[in-house]
């Protein structure tokens, strides 16, 4: 590479490096307008989703009551499969931090992280907020209810590819028990309109035309439905209608972080404390290559927090923060391992130039092992329960593939623009010939 | 010869750091025994707790003099406090406050009093005390064993295949001694014990091995295992390694520290289970790793040895067999 080129590549990585830090760390409006609106820029950090021991909390507490005609006796487990399934609901909508505890001796609190903004409060609400028994009527008043919560078999969303309109038809399936087959079939004789209503408030309704519903299956169309994630979120509204228990909202409202208000301000501060003293260990102990290494840290951490908070399921506890410095040990002692390999070489009086290749090639099983482990072991942490370690599993995960790419690719890039300059003085990397390094 | 100068020299290693390796030990019979006896000190997340909110009705900028009468509240009737959110804003402004320990209708009814008295609100801004189920199942303690166990089972796979057989046993041996070390450690000190520490037992599992493998390659690059110099290469490859263990240990470690200085109440548990974390894995990488290193790789060589002896017994033997018939 000629020191032209090397000047170039440095300047375009630069500016790269900018964007990055901006489109990381900066809040912004932007400076013109789309349709007469301003809108702003959130940056990649304030977009993490935070897990309730450092985040904000969106919290229902619902007294849940026996049906009629329900024993007292099962009462507890019907309190158990509610808590469950609510959580089940909220986690297939997309939410990964949700605890669904017993609450005192007759309700079920229900906690959720990752809790942003005012929509994501409004969007739980929507979903849960208001639990009624779910009931169908060809009557508008709700009048005869046909069929009911215990009657329905499943519910899911579903899609099919309509060659008419050459486009995909998302719909919800509502699949009835055998049993009330042909009762169905009897109300909806005549057709006309099925009316879905949760407790006595109407939630939606169907035009059924001049056909019955014969064979127990309500097949729900609409064209609000233009994704599978909107057709299942209408399903899983469905499903808060079918639950065990009948729910009355007692409480809700958003709390602060378990670990205090201003918990994640603090550990940011302490990991950007260690982060800092990462970066002078390096430039102190290999001078210009250091200075190359922070470089491609900066990448590291930037490209990170980009997967980081775009991956859905992700959200970031207190354990994922720890897995963010795990990660971040492990690529400072890869380029550690590097130089350490090259100091030795240009020890026995190599070039730099040779050195630094020798080095890479020599550290390049130790580092991809190494990085392939800790994913590895990231990949087991995600198939556990606790949530806890599956936060620690998600960043460990993505990290140590960004640690792949920056170690094997970055880094050979950098080093290769770096030599231009210099490929012979070791010292402005602290290396001395014959036996004088420390 | 050979194995008694093997034997001589973790003779010799152990007189040197007797007194550390008894402190390890020491260590981790008395937490055994404080586990045994009185079992880990857990939060509410894993035992469960009691809460109740309070209304303030304001929106304080310091909510501290309010959680300070509150715990001292809880505590006189023999609760434990445990941590406080806040909920609501302005007027409707509300602490949720979570304590352990299973408290009589009567202390808990004395804490509302106490708390109406001292914050100088009335008794029905103090609402009743509810038990919440905790949120960690039995089946994550389960699983976070597994994933330990498995994690182990790979990576002493891996040292079994890259280094030898000495290697991997030390690293199951160095990863069980250092979890039980940080269980011991939490159960004397009576820490409370969350979901986080199940992750901090396997970050310490991850920087055992981290660090142990960091020590095997530098044997494994300097082939010292074609000599039989080997209390000299856990030595030359210890000294090769210690700055950077040393470096990074002591670096969490004041992270750890400054999070206790400065940071929430909240926060200052997990902070001083990150300084424990520290001092474990740097105790088990400067001394459990080389000692047993050095008695396993003397056992592998003895065996070694043994069935080369018998292997060469049996050539013999069958060889004078074959004269002899000849």
């Amino acid at each position: 590479m000629t020191k032209k080129r090397s000047k170039c590549l440095f300047v375009v990585f630069s500016i790269l490096l900018v964007i990055c830090l901006i489109a990381s760390f900066v809040n912004f409006t932007y400076p013109f307008t789309i349709n007469g609106n301003y809108y702003s820029y959130s940056n990649f950090v304030s977009n993490l989703k935070l897990g309730e021991d450092i985040g904000k909390t969106y919290r229902i507490v619902y007294r849940a009551d026996l049906p009629e005609g329900e024993a007292q006796a099962n009462y507890d487990d019907l309190r158990t499969s509610t808590k469950d399934e609510l959580k089940k609901i909220l986690q297939s909508e997309g939410y990964s931090d949700v605890t669904a505890s017993k609450y005192g001796s007759d309700s079920i609190l229900i906690q959720v992280g990752n809790i942003l903004t005012i929509d994501d409060e409004n969007e739980i609400v929507d979903l849960i907020g208001a639990p009624a028994t779910i009931s169908f009527s060809v009557n508008s008043d709700n009048s005869d209810p046909f069929a009911g919560a215990k009657d329905i078999e499943e519910v899911y969303a579903t899609s099919y590819y309509d060659q008419e309109t050459a486009d995909n038809v998302y719909v919800v399936v509502i699949d009835f028990n055998d049993e009330v087959i042909d009762s169905i079939a009897d109300a909806t004789a005549d057709g006309g309109t099925v009316y879905i209503f949760f407790g006595d408030t109407e939630f939606t309704q169907m035009d059924l035309g001049s056909s019955a519903i014969s064979e127990g299956v309500i097949y729900m169309q609409s064209e609000s439905f233009q994704s599978l994630a909107l057709a299942n979120t209408v399903a899983n509204r469905i499903k808060t209608g079918m639950l065990d228990l009948e729910l009355t909202t007692v409480e809700s409202g958003t709390i602060s972080p378990t670990y205090g208000v201003g918990a994640n301000l603090w550990i940011a501060v302490a990991m950007a404390i260690f982060i800092l003293i990462g970066f002078i260990f390096l430039i102190v102990k290999y001078r210009h290559l250091g200075w190359l290494a922070c470089f491609n840290l900066l990448f590291f951490i930037t490209i990170s927090l980009f997967l980081l908070q775009s991956i859905p399921l992700v959200h970031l506890n207190f354990s994922g923060m720890i897995g963010f410095l795990i990660a971040f040990i492990f690529i400072v002692d890869s380029f550690i391992s590097i130089f350490e390999k090259a100091k030795e070489h240009y020890n026995y009086n190599t070039k730099l130039y040779i050195a630094m290749k020798v080095a890479q090639s020599e550290t390049l099983t130790k580092t991809f092992v190494m990085n392939v482990g800790l994913m590895i072991v990231g990949f087991i942490s995600l198939l556990m329960p606790s949530l806890a370690i599956q936060s620690f599993g998600w960043v460990v995960f993505v990290m140590s593939f960004v640690s792949l790419f920056c170690i094997q690719l970055l880094n050979r890039l950098f080093i290769k623009m770096y030599l231009p300059f210099n490929s012979t003085d070791g010292k402005k990397c602290n290396f001395h010939k014959g036996g004088q390094n420390a | 010869m050979l194995n008694r100068d093997f034997s001589k020299s973790n003779r010799e290693y152990f007189k040197k750091n007797k007194f550390t390796i008894i402190i390890l030990v020491a260590f981790l019979l008395i937490g055994t025994i404080v586990l045994a006896c009185f079992g880990m000190n857990t939060n509410f997340e894993l035992s469960g707790y009691n809460e109740f909110t309070v209304r303030v009705g304001e929106e304080a900028s310091n909510y501290n003099e309010y959680i300070e009468k509150i715990q001292l509240a809880i505590n006189s009737e023999n609760g434990d406090y445990d941590s406080f959110s806040i909920m609501g804003e302005g007027d409707d402004t509300k602490l949720v406050i979570r304590y352990n320990r299973d408290l009589t209708s009567e202390e808990q009814s004395n804490i509302n009093d106490i708390i109406a008295e001292d914050l100088s609100i009335t008794i029905e801004d103090v609402s009743a005390h509810s038990y919440v189920s905790p949120v960690v199942e039995n089946i994550d303690y389960i699983f976070t064993a597994l994933t330990i166990i498995l994690i182990l089972i790979l990576s002493s796979i891996f040292a079994y295949f890259r280094y030898n057989a000495a290697s991997a046993l030390t690293t199951i041996i160095a990863s069980l001694i250092g979890s039980l070390m940080f269980i011991s450690i939490g159960a004397i000190l009576r820490l409370s014990i969350g979901m986080s520490y199940f992750a901090m037992l396997i970050i310490i599992n991850l920087l055992i091995i981290f660090f142990a493998f960091n020590i095997f390659e530098h044997i494994r690059e300097k082939n010292w295992l074609q000599t039989d110099e080997y209390s000299v290469a856990i030595d030359s490859s210890m000294k090769a390694n210690r700055f950077r263990l040393c470096a990074l240990n002591i670096g969490i470690f004041l992270i750890g520290l400054l999070l206790v200085i400065l940071a929430p109440t909240s926060i200052k548990y997990i902070a001083l289970n990150i300084m424990f974390l520290a001092v474990v894995v740097l105790a088990i990488e400067l001394y459990v790793v080389p000692f047993s290193w050095s008695v396993f790789i003397t056992l592998c060589k003895k065996r070694e040895v043994k069935v080369k002896a018998d292997k060469e017994k049996v050539v013999e033997e069958s060889t004078s067999k074959k004269d002899i018939e000849q």
